[in-house]
């Protein structure tokens, strides 16, 4: 699972196939030149280290991901969490509230998601 | 090749030599500016390349004079021979060859490494994004460096800290400024020319960590002493987990860390006394080793003797004095007379020989009695005998002799040789020879 992680360049490439997936090889290539300035090789060098990875797949031409990027997120927190914090939810919370409190919205907010996720588990 | 290979051999001599010197000046004036010590490797750089120099009053570099030999020929009688002065010069040569090939093979390692690495970098930085005017992120690189020296580009791993980007960017900056991205690689150039010297290598090393100092100094006087916590923990969080000697990559962690660290937190501006006694002292010591000491050329030996001759310093770009020519002399003898041509067994033959001699050498004259046989031996009567200075000097003079004839002779025509005694000393080129005197003697019944 460790071989998910992607470098920020390569993540705001990721981002391109996630946003604007199924596309063409030479599309992907052209939408990296204007956004990141890369020659056409450099994007297909990087498209095959992220395939090779096991995010996305070049299909003959066409450009798919395996793991969507709401996946891919959760898989980064969760390893964030793990690093961190040994895996502890509360923990991360705790530090991450010792530095400012939450606002009315982020309570609200998070009750509402425990709420609907113990009904979810019954 | 191999005088190019020789004289690296020489500039690396006294290219160590102003590297010694200036490891000494680092240790005594370190409170001093760091750019006044890049300063002064440049200096020991231009000593390691530059195979000439101006003379001045005021060098303290050392000099060597070195003798030189030629081969000498001597020209005897019927054959010339050529006498090398040094026996092993065919030896020599082939150490020569030997150790330049070695030398080459070394360069050119060194030259395909930094090749290998900069392919490398290139590569990797394919994948970098502009973030500002030259200015660029890029995943995969471990530590922030400036890449290329016609157009430097300053690259950003893209896992670094916010807060730690402004000093990393100054720095490099700084960096851009002095020409760094420039002199680095020709310090690189400088040593793998000289790969086999290991002072050489410690000058690069210590030269790289005086740069990286030089800069960060130039930072602070900018950004203000209140910069120097942030700044030391930018350094701490881009410190390079490995140290690798590179030649491209002006790397911003790559240095000791820990020197440069306490060296940041220490800084203070330098008083302006300090920053002029400093440059000043730089001046004299560029004075001091930049230039060669004049050397009088000493006077050429006589040609007689012909070993050692004119010395004059290696450093000199004088054309070397002609060497002297080979000693020459003249020789004439001739027979004055011989009492009586015909002689009896057991009566003596007194031989007169009249001799100019232009070396005045007094290995003397023998005279030999012989006679040659129908198979063309040479049958002699008795010995040789020396004949013995009676009129003159031995350079312009008479000698006279005596020989007996021994009895059991046989009779008959003998032919009376004179000739000079062999001498076995300094070789030399006869220029005027007349033959040995030769008369016909009968010896006859007693």
């Amino acid at each position: 699972m460790k071989q998910y992680q992607m470098g920020a360049i390569e993540s705001r490439f990721a981002d391109i196939i996630w946003e604007h997936e199924p596309l063409s090889s030479a599309e992907l290539a052209r939408r990296s030149e204007e956004l990141l300035a890369w020659k056409k090789t450099t994007s297909y060098t990087v498209l095959k280290r992220l395939c090779d990875k096991g995010l996305f797949v070049n299909n003959r031409g066409t450009v798919t991901s395996l793991i969507s990027k709401a996946q891919y997120m959760s898989y980064q927190s969760e390893q964030f969490l793990n690093d961190t914090f040994e895996g502890s939810l509360p923990a991360f919370l705790a530090a991450f509230t010792a530095g400012k409190p939450l606002t009315a919205e982020e309570v609200a907010c998070l009750r509402r998601m425990v709420a609907e996720y113990e009904e979810s588990a019954q | 090749m191999s005088t190019v290979f020789l004289s690296i051999l020489e500039m690396s001599f006294y290219g160590s030599v102003v590297a010694l010197v200036v490891m000494l000046m680092r240790l005594l004036f370190r409170r001093a500016p760091k750019a006044v010590i890049v300063a002064a490797w440049a200096v020991a750089a231009v000593r390691l390349v530059c195979p000439f120099a101006l003379t001045s009053a005021f060098s303290l570099m050392p000099t060597f004079t070195d003798a030189q030999q030629e081969a000498l020929t001597l020209t005897l009688p019927g054959e010339t021979v050529t006498v090398p002065v040094t026996p092993s010069v065919d030896h020599g040569a082939l150490w020569l060859t030997g150790l330049t090939a070695l030398w080459c093979v070394g360069v050119a390692a060194m030259l395909v490494y930094t090749l290998a690495a900069y392919c490398r970098t290139r590569k990797t930085l394919r994948e970098a994004v502009s973030v500002n005017d030259g200015v660029y992120e890029c995943d995969r690189i471990p530590t922030p460096f400036i890449f290329g020296m016609l157009r430097p580009r300053i690259y950003l791993p893209s896992s670094m800290d916010e807060r730690d980007r402004e000093y990393v960017i100054a720095h490099e900056r700084a960096h851009l400024a002095r020409f760094d991205h420039v002199w680095k690689p020709l310090g690189f150039a400088v040593l793998a020319l000289h790969w086999f010297n290991p002072l050489v290598w410690l000058s690069y090393v210590l030269f790289c960590r005086d740069m990286e100092t030089a800069c960060d100094e130039r930072v602070l006087a900018t950004l203000g002493t209140d910069s120097k916590k942030p700044y030391a923990d930018a350094l701490i969080n881009c410190a390079a987990p490995t140290r690798r000697i590179a030649a491209c990559p002006l790397a911003f962690g790559e240095t000791d860390v820990k020197a440069r660290v306490r060296t940041v937190l220490r800084y203070r501006k330098p008083a302006l006394w300090l920053t002029t006694a400093a440059t000043l002292v730089c001046l004299l010591f560029m004075m001091c080793f930049l230039t060669d000491p004049k050397v009088q050329a000493l006077e050429p030996a006589p040609t007689i003797p012909a070993e050692s001759t004119t010395a004059t310093t290696t450093t000199q770009p004088q054309a070397v004095p002609t060497p002297p020519a080979p000693m020459t002399y003249t020789q004439k003898m001739a027979i004055e007379s011989i009492t009586p041509r015909t002689v009896r067994v057991g009566e003596t033959v007194t031989v007169r020989v009249a001799v100019e001699e232009s070396r005045g050498i007094e290995s003397g004259i023998e005279i030999l009695l012989y006679r040659e046989s129908e198979d063309g031996e040479f049958v002699a009567v008795g010995e040789a005998v020396t004949m013995t200075l009676a009129e003159g000097t031995a350079a312009n003079g008479i000698y006279e002799g005596a020989i007996t004839i021994p009895a059991g002779t046989a009779l008959g025509d003998y032919r009376l040789r004179a000739s000079y005694i062999p001498v076995s000393e300094k070789p030399a080129i006869c220029t005027a020879y007349t033959p040995e005197g030769e008369a016909a003697v009968t010896v006859v019944q007693s």
